[in-house]
């Protein structure tokens, strides 16, 4: 009897998740993509209206550079899960995705995208091939960390059509934004 | 159709290969342009969005939801995730834009309509949803992009905010 109940036991453990999993929704898509999520402590938390106060003056600041320059912007928390993500009139296809991946590569490297681009191996990669053997990374400034006492809790991400040197400003504005 | 396969190349999570570096990767047609009447304007997307955030914090069982306005190509214009958002909200944000956009409707009205096989995906898509939540952005009767809202309190509090996202669109 005992062993009858073992056994069912187990088949219905091995059963279950194939089961459970035909009826799931995908993983969730973060900037990162489908990495699990991890639950992020409270004092890690990026609060809404610092997000949105960041990336609306990152995005005003690109609209009145001399240059204008309709950027993309986001907010991103650990998870790569997009907080707030604002796409100004008129902008390119390609900066949406130049804004993920410059997020990710802050999340990944925990340093701003323009300092990934300076490292000695990054810099001597040969055009046309992945840093650091990952697609994903990318080495246009524009992204930053956004740190709390010295440890970072999310990155906010530039990417616009005037180049990176120009998103580095709107980032800077950005991140002025934040007091956490 | 072929414009929401090509939105969703491009968008997918692993779109390494809009990346020049990855030359013998294909390359997904780009999505169409817009015409210049049928683009939704930045400031009245984040007036929506942040109209149907508010709602949904205000409901009596608040609810701490993700709100996207999506273009026609499905590429977000305005994104917001409140304090607290749960990460399966995204999914399911993200499933009812591409609902609303591919079936020209809102998400609970398709889902009035979808034939529903347990473990199965509707019309063998898996991004479409039955759960309302997504409506469609119309202009002059003609629909020039999505309002898609998740949040924890179920699909009927997602349609009631996204109805509140809509209604501040002026075109």
């Amino acid at each position: 009897m005992n062993r009858f109940v073992c056994i069912a036991l187990l088949s219905a453990a091995l059963v279950t998740p194939a089961m459970a999993q035909r009826g799931a929704p995908p993983a969730p898509m973060g900037v990162a993509g489908h990495a699990p999520p991890v639950a992020i402590a409270a004092d890690k938390e990026i609060p809404f209206d610092q997000a949105l106060d960041a990336a609306r003056t990152a995005m005003d600041t690109c609209l009145k550079l001399p240059r204008k320059s309709t950027a993309v912007v986001m907010v991103v928390d650990l998870n790569g899960n997009v907080r707030v993500q604002l796409t100004p009139d008129g902008t390119g296809l390609p900066f949406y995705d130049y804004a993920r991946r410059k997020a990710y590569t802050v999340l990944k490297k925990g340093m701003s995208s323009g300092d990934f681009a300076k490292l000695p191996d990054v810099a001597a990669t040969p055009r046309g091939q992945a840093f650091q053997g990952d697609p994903q990374l990318i080495n246009f400034p524009g992204a930053s960390p956004i740190m709390k006492n010295g440890v970072m809790i999310g990155a906010l991400s530039v990417s616009g059509p005037t180049g990176g040197g120009e998103d580095e400003k709107c980032t800077a504005a950005g991140m002025a934004k934040f007091h956490l | 159709m072929k414009r929401l396969a090509a939105a969703l190349l491009f968008s997918a999570p692993f779109s390494i290969f809009v990346t020049p570096a990855i030359a013998q990767a294909p390359m997904p047609p780009a999505p169409p342009a817009i015409a210049a009447d049928k683009q939704i304007p930045m400031d009245q997307a984040l007036a929506a969005a942040q109209a149907a955030l508010d709602t949904c914090l205000k409901l009596p069982r608040p609810s701490a939801a993700t709100v996207e306005i999506v273009d026609l190509n499905g590429l977000p214009k305005v994104l917001l995730s409140a304090d607290g958002a749960r990460t399966n909200s995204f999914d399911y944000m993200k499933m009812k834009a591409h609902t609303v956009l591919k079936k020209g409707m809102g998400s609970a009205a398709y889902g009035k309509t979808a034939k529903l096989t347990p473990g199965q995906p509707l019309e063998g898509d898996p991004l479409l949803t039955q759960y309302g939540g997504g409506l469609p952005i119309m202009r002059n009767g003609v629909m020039v992009g999505a309002i898609s809202v998740s949040g924890p309190t179920g699909q009927i509090d997602d349609d009631a905010c996204a109805a509140a996202g809509a209604a501040k669109f002026h075109f």
